[in-house]
């Protein structure tokens, strides 16, 4: 089950089921992403099926918040999808140079 | 050429950029591009504050010019820590499965990736980062 509810300057996580949403605004770089990773740690060890970023607000991403996604896939579980939703061009693009659409579903909208 | 030293620590990073981003707007660069000089420029800003100074405190300085031929900006980030040439790490795997991903090298791989021209130096007991970004692709 998960649980549990944040609300950062730039960042909120809320549980629902076995469903993670993590809403990004803003630009999650060297100073924003250990808040979020900080966040993130608290869902380790809980059973769950989806971890849903929602980027659509979310402006610019750099490598802390690119390192913060691969943490994420890989300490929450393997059998975790995390989904990419909304994001725009330029940070699809920085997401694709990067590799990180080898392992993350991207969408354009989700209904959780 | 303008710059800007301050000491190479994490809460000065939004000032650095700030700085860059006012060199970006003087010189009609769109967003797109801005967005692009921004995360290169904390990249390589980042990677001072993390490993330049490992026992000890010391600046980051970065300064900003047109380039020669007037049709896009330079930009250069020194420091006086440790020699560390960043473009002699081996690029990271992208075709390796997740769980096999470091976690590292990407930064300065984007660097590459996203500017024109991307430099380093050695001079005067300082590591110098220099990259490119012209208006147009060329």
């Amino acid at each position: 089950m998960c649980k549990g509810e944040t609300m950062a300057d730039n960042i909120s996580v809320t549980c629902k089921d076995e469903c993670a949403n993590v809403v990004l605004s803003g630009r999650l770089d060297a100073t924003s992403a250990p808040v979020l990773q900080e966040e993130l740690k608290k869902l380790i060890g809980q059973k769950l099926g989806k971890l849903v970023f929602f980027a659509g607000g979310l402006e610019y991403i750099s490598s802390a918040g690119l390192r913060v996604i691969i943490f994420a896939k890989q300490k929450i579980g393997k059998d975790t999808e995390v989904l990419l939703v909304g994001a725009q061009q330029s940070v699809l693009d920085v997401i694709k140079m990067s590799g990180l659409d080898t392992f993350l579903t991207i969408q354009d909208s989700f209904n959780g | 050429m303008r710059s800007l030293t301050l000491p190479a620590k994490l809460e000065n990073l939004e000032q650095l950029l700030d700085f860059v981003m006012t060199a970006a707007a003087e010189l009609d660069f769109d967003a797109k591009l801005k967005n692009k000089l921004r995360l290169a420029a904390e990249e390589v800003i980042v990677n001072v504050i993390s490993y330049a100074y490992p026992d000890r405190d010391g600046e980051v300085m970065i300064a900003t010019e047109q380039t020669p031929q007037r049709d896009g900006l330079r930009i250069e980030v020194s420091d006086a820590g440790i020699e560390f040439d960043p473009l002699t790490k081996p690029a990271p795997d992208l075709t390796v499965s997740v769980d096999e991903r470091k976690i590292g090298g990407l930064g300065i791989f984007l660097v590459k990736e996203l500017m024109d021209t991307v430099s380093y130096r050695r001079e005067n007991g300082k590591n110098i980062l220099a990259f490119t970004k012209h208006r147009e692709k060329r």
